[in-house]
């Protein structure tokens, strides 16, 4: 903090010049009859500087928050530590750019951790924008780290289909009668690591990166529901669909990842096994962003409880009255 | 002008002004790319490269080809970020610009939709269904062996997809309500049976728990 504080010694000049005036209303009017009439651009002034100290400080610095992974993070963590090198697994990427800055954390901290244990990766997407997503996330991680592993040998993108619920339920069961080609146009025959793959049960797990419809859901309903023997299934989910995912929990869903926080969780379980003393930047992507919203998320928390002060204050006055 | 339009309209041309100066004297803004050979140098393939690797190459050797600036993605970086900057001028409030953003975000998602939805599915999955040979010699060279064998049934959903467009015809549009019935049937019936197993039933099961457990004959609590 010293550090920060010598080199960025501006910021808290600026922060607390910019809210000096709120500081003297409240020293000559007095607590509650200020905040009774406060300009909401205050709150915007205050939330403004809640996101930008923190991505300063975590930019500044390098150094991120800290985590405690939490149990779901953990088991989704530990579903994918139990399997061994060369399992097949699915990844599927059912998201859009408009949720990546929530599950491209998790879905890179996914691919890292897939590729650290060696498992056999078969991408694929029912969002039409997803396999773009998917080939980012190929040159992200795997290229960039892992350029020992072979596309057609250790991972392929088999792309989107659409059909929503529908190419699940096909794919369960068979799943060349929807894909006969990767999303390059090469042919599954050609492709050395589909040889005996007939459908997603001899996947030995699923991981989903979810950002609505389809998703999560659908894959409980349609893949886990009718083999929940064969089928095994983690997800990564945003902050708005996850208390829908909760009632999985835990027998068709044993882990899930919700939000920045889960990614951020599973983030720090990766790094601390695979990562090594220095991890690069990319795979520290959700403990950066919990950065700014633990901060955002205190100062809405705090807000609330000077509202309803002044709230019962103003209650009480008045049935004095 | 009123005093606050004029505020915001000399903070945003500033603004505007400022990233112009960046761009034109300090390479901000420009995109780069590397030429990699691909299926043993048959062709080339650009991928994205970063400022600081193009400078390294050019450091190493003057004259390389390797990695190069690219127009193409330049002027997409700019309409990127125009755009977006479009978009979020709807907050200053309603304006041309801001629709002619919206409009172009609407119409280059449904023609992105269309030609995704064209090659991952109506090309591989109907039509390389229905004419494997064809499609392998004029679209998916890569289509081959038992996957892109001929299976004529899938002429019944081409005859389906035929008759739903059959909307846009202005003579019998009432033909279409027939597929259309057919996918409602059909999705409602998928979607009934899977909540029935996968919310109703599984969530009774789910919350049906003992009150008592013992591991080994001992009490588990």
């Amino acid at each position: 903090m010293g550090d920060f504080l010598r080199q960025q010694w501006w910021l808290p000049l600026l922060v607390i010049g910019s809210l000096a005036p709120l500081a003297a209303q409240l020293a000559s009017r007095g607590f509650l009859p200020t905040l009774r009439s406060l300009d909401r651009r205050w709150i915007f002034l205050l939330m403004f500087w809640a996101v930008l100290v923190p991505i300063d400080y975590i930019g500044v610095t390098g150094r991120t928050f800290p985590e405690v992974p939490s149990a779901l993070a953990q088991t989704t963590f530990d579903r994918i530590e139990q399997l061994n090198e060369g399992d097949p697994v699915l990844l599927s990427f059912d998201y859009d750019p408009a949720s990546e800055g929530e599950l491209a954390p998790m879905a890179t901290a996914f691919v890292k951790h897939s590729a650290a244990k060696k498992l056999k990766m078969y991408f694929m997407a029912l969002w039409p924008v997803a396999p773009q997503l998917i080939d980012n996330t190929i040159d992200k991680v795997i290229k960039a780290d892992y350029p020992n592993l072979v596309y057609g040998r250790d991972y392929v993108n088999l792309g989107y289909k659409s059909g929503y619920e529908g190419v699940i339920k096909v794919i369960i069961t068979n799943l060349r009668q929807l894909y006969t080609t990767d999303t390059h146009g090469t042919s599954l025959q050609n492709i050395p690591m589909m040889q005996g793959i007939e459908n997603v049960q001899q996947m030995k797990l699923i991981i989903t990166v979810s950002g609505g419809y389809p998703g999560v859901k659908e894959w409980v309903q349609y893949a886990v529901v009718p083999y929940p023997d064969r089928i095994h299934l983690v997800a990564g989910t945003t902050g708005v669909s996850a208390p829908e995912m909760y009632p999985y929990i835990p027998r068709q869903l044993p882990g899930l990842l919700a939000a920045i926080k889960g990614a951020a969780e599973y983030e720090q379980l990766v790094n601390e096994k695979y990562g090594g003393p220095n991890p690069d930047p990319k795979y520290l992507e959700g403990l950066r962003r919990m950065g700014p919203q633990l901060v955002a998320h205190l100062l809405v928390i705090a807000l609330i409880v000077v509202a309803n002060v002044v709230y019962f204050a103003d209650k009480r006055r008045g049935s004095r009255v | 002008m009123k005093r606050e339009t004029m505020f915001w309209t000399t903070l945003m041309v500033l603004g505007a002004l400022a990233l112009l100066g960046r761009a034109a004297f300090s390479g901000m803004g420009r995109e780069y790319v590397q030429a990699v050979p691909v299926a043993n140098g048959q062709w080339t393939q650009y991928e994205p490269a970063t400022y600081a690797e193009y400078q390294g190459a050019i450091a190493a050797n003057p004259v390389q080809t390797d990695y190069r600036f690219s127009l193409p993605r330049t002027i997409g970086l700019w309409l990127a970020a125009f755009f977006t900057l479009t978009v979020f001028s709807f907050l200053y409030g309603d304006n041309p610009i801001y629709r002619i953003a919206e409009a172009v975000v609407v119409g280059v998602s449904a023609a992105y939709w269309m030609v995704v939805a064209f090659w991952e599915v109506i090309v591989p999955n109907l039509l390389g269904k229905i004419s494997p040979q064809t499609v392998q010699n004029w679209a998916m060279p890569g289509l081959s062996g038992p996957d892109a064998a001929q299976d004529l049934s899938y002429l019944v959903p081409l005859a389906l997809g035929i008759l739903l467009l059959w909307r846009l015809s202005p003579r019998g549009p009432w033909i279409a309500r027939w597929p259309l019935a057919f996918i409602i049937g059909t999705t409602a019936g998928l979607r009934m049976i899977a909540f029935l197993h996968g919310d109703f039933l599984a969530q009774i099961r789910n919350s049906i728990l003992p009150l008592v457990v013992t591991v080994n004959g001992m009490f588990d609590p």
